[in-house]
């Protein structure tokens, strides 16, 4: 049982589909989203697919300072998804409000609504600083369920994390 | 007692080949390999990497993302038809995997010449179809126990889908049959190929095979329901269609179940026009004659051969089809319906009548038979 519980646990690391949702963003950062999915920066390569159903995701990408109207909907959404599930906030709107932030209809961050598992900073974060992201929620989740030797040991994705290091500070 | 001990071994090695071997077991792995191949030739094409980090340039994606699903909380919607949708994908994935022991991969019946499927006998064609279309309406239902709107509006064009690509499909298969006068697949497929000593037909008769042949791909790609055929589960307007409420270890099932009939797709294309699991024996040569037919048909290096020349072939089939997937966009309900009703319908019934007048009037008259 032991065997398949970690295996399954490596799954998990290796394959996130992931579910788009705008909490009341002003679409640049959805637009970047698409643009980590896309051949320059192809998410996919660690196995990160979208999905259109909140059921088959594991992780909720959300955009947004969470507008009073949307902070319902987006709960519920939550909610349809299946366990075990994560949230990343992308772009500074999301983390914290951003620009929006003391906004009379605006929350001011998704963390207000629901719990958030990474946060990925920037107006609009660039798509190579969401590709880094989305490797360090892929870290720190195998960190938590104890495989983390077999990610942190593959020298590609060392190599890449390395160079977009330099993208992001550059 | 020796009669027993015989009955014993032959069902063990049936049992072997129905669970293992040419069956359920190699079944499941060919779907997870040609869901790999599936994506990594579509990302290929769209100038991007595909999986990588998972196994040899992410081979075990597919694996992965199934295991996951397995892992994952099963969620049931409250208004739903409790039973009927939890049966739903265990009905699919039992069809399909039906479908597939159809196919002849490897020679399960020495006693009949020819390669045979696991399941073989006189008129499976018709059962084959039968399934085929018994798998669109499980589809149908999937949309409608998860009684979610998306999932109704998926159902109900899948529905259309299956009306308008399900009698193309049909006419296209008629023609292989027609030519060797025929009904089982193993026969049409040994006849077409001209092996085991079955009389082989006049080359001229092949070249009536390539309009069926591309009408049954196009057919094929919408009884999948594959780009540009995917209305029914369209992300971007209808969230999924009829996949919707599914979740966790459902999800898994009817995934597994979309790549099965991936194998069944290419496999019937493969047995249908392509000449099945034989390929050194079309090299006119000694080695090749009889005698190696009989050869394989009785060693393990046969079942081997013979498993990698229909892996070989059925992934030509499934790279045209994924070719096919990137090339073009999704197109509306009304276009399918109409392209279906005005072109590949007629195209499929002038097919089929230029088939009967070659046969009846023009190869009579050549002196071909
Ligand atoms: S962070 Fe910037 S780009 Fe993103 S939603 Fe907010 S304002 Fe728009």
């Amino acid at each position: 049982m032991g065997f398949l519980r970690k295996l399954i646990n490596r799954a998990r690391v290796k394959s996130p589909y992931v579910f788009h949702f705008n909490s009341g963003s002003c679409n640049g950062c959805d637009i970047e989203i698409i643009a980590a999915l896309m051949p320059r920066l192809d998410l996919e390569r660690f196995g990160i697919k979208l999905v259109g159903s909140p059921r088959h995701a594991d992780v909720m990408l959300c955009t947004g300072p969470v507008t009073e109207q949307i902070k319902p909907r987006l709960q519920r959404i939550y909610e349809q998804m299946a366990e075990p599930k994560f949230v990343v906030a992308i772009g500074s709107c999301a983390c914290s409000g951003g620009v929006f932030r003391g906004s009379y209809n605006v929350l001011g961050g998704v963390d207000q609504a629901i719990p958030v598992t990474a946060y990925i900073p920037g107006c609009p974060p660039k798509p190579s600083a969401i590709t880094y992201g989305a490797y360090k929620l892929l870290e720190v989740l195998s960190e938590q369920l104890g495989i983390s030797e077999d990610v942190a040991a593959e020298p590609v994705a060392e190599e890449q994390t390395e160079s977009i290091k330099e993208a992001v500070e550059a | 007692m020796q009669g027993i001990l015989d009955g014993i071994v032959h069902i063990l090695i049936q049992s072997f080949g129905i669970l293992v071997f040419p069956g359920i077991f190699f079944i499941s792995f060919l779907a997870l390999l040609w869901e790999w191949i599936d994506r990594k030739f579509y990302a290929r094409l769209q100038n991007r990497m595909g999986p990588m980090h998972t196994g040899w340039h992410g081979i075990l994606q597919p694996l992965m993302d199934f295991l996951k699903l397995l892992g994952k909380e099963d969620l049931t919607p409250e208004k739903a038809d409790k039973r009927s949708f939890a049966a739903v994908p265990f009905v699919m994935l039992s069809l399909s995997i039906i479908l597939t022991m159809f196919l002849p991969i490897v020679d399960m019946n020495p006693l009949v010449p020819g390669i045979q499927g696991i399941l073989s006998f006189e008129g499976d064609v018709i059962i084959v179809l039968f399934i085929s279309t018994l798998m669109a309406i499980t589809i149908v239902l999937a949309g409608y126990f998860s009684s979610n709107p998306f999932g109704q509006t998926g159902a109900a064009r899948t529905g259309m889908l299956l009306i308008s690509f399900e009698i193309p499909l049909i006419i296209s298969m008629i023609t292989p049959a027609m030519l060797t006068g025929s009904l089982r697949v193993s026969t049409i497929m040994n006849r077409l190929a001209g092996q085991a000593g079955i009389a082989s037909l006049p080359l001229a008769y092949l070249w009536l095979l390539i309009l069926p042949f591309i009408i049954f791909i196009v057919a094929i790609q919408a009884e999948l329901e594959r780009i540009p055929f995917d209305v029914s589960h369209a992300e971007t307007e209808i969230v999924h269609g009829w996949q919707v409420e599914y979740s966790g270890k459902k999800l898994a099932m009817i995934h597994l179940a979309e790549d099965i009939m991936l194998v069944y797709a290419a496999g019937l294309a493969v047995t249908m026009f392509l000449g099945g699991p034989y390929l050194l024996e079309f090299i006119p040569l000694e080695v090749f004659s009889v005698g190696f037919a009989s050869l394989m048909a009785t060693t393990w290096v046969g079942w081997i051969y013979y498993a990698l020349v229909f892996i070989l072939k059925s992934v030509i089939v499934v790279l045209i089809l994924s070719n096919m997937r990137t090339l073009f966009a999704r197109w509306r309900i009304d276009q399918i319906v109409r392209a279906g009703w005005k072109f590949i319908v007629p195209l499929a019934l002038v097919n089929l009548m230029v088939v009967q007048f070659a046969l009846v009037y023009i190869f009579p008259l050549l002196g071909v038979v």
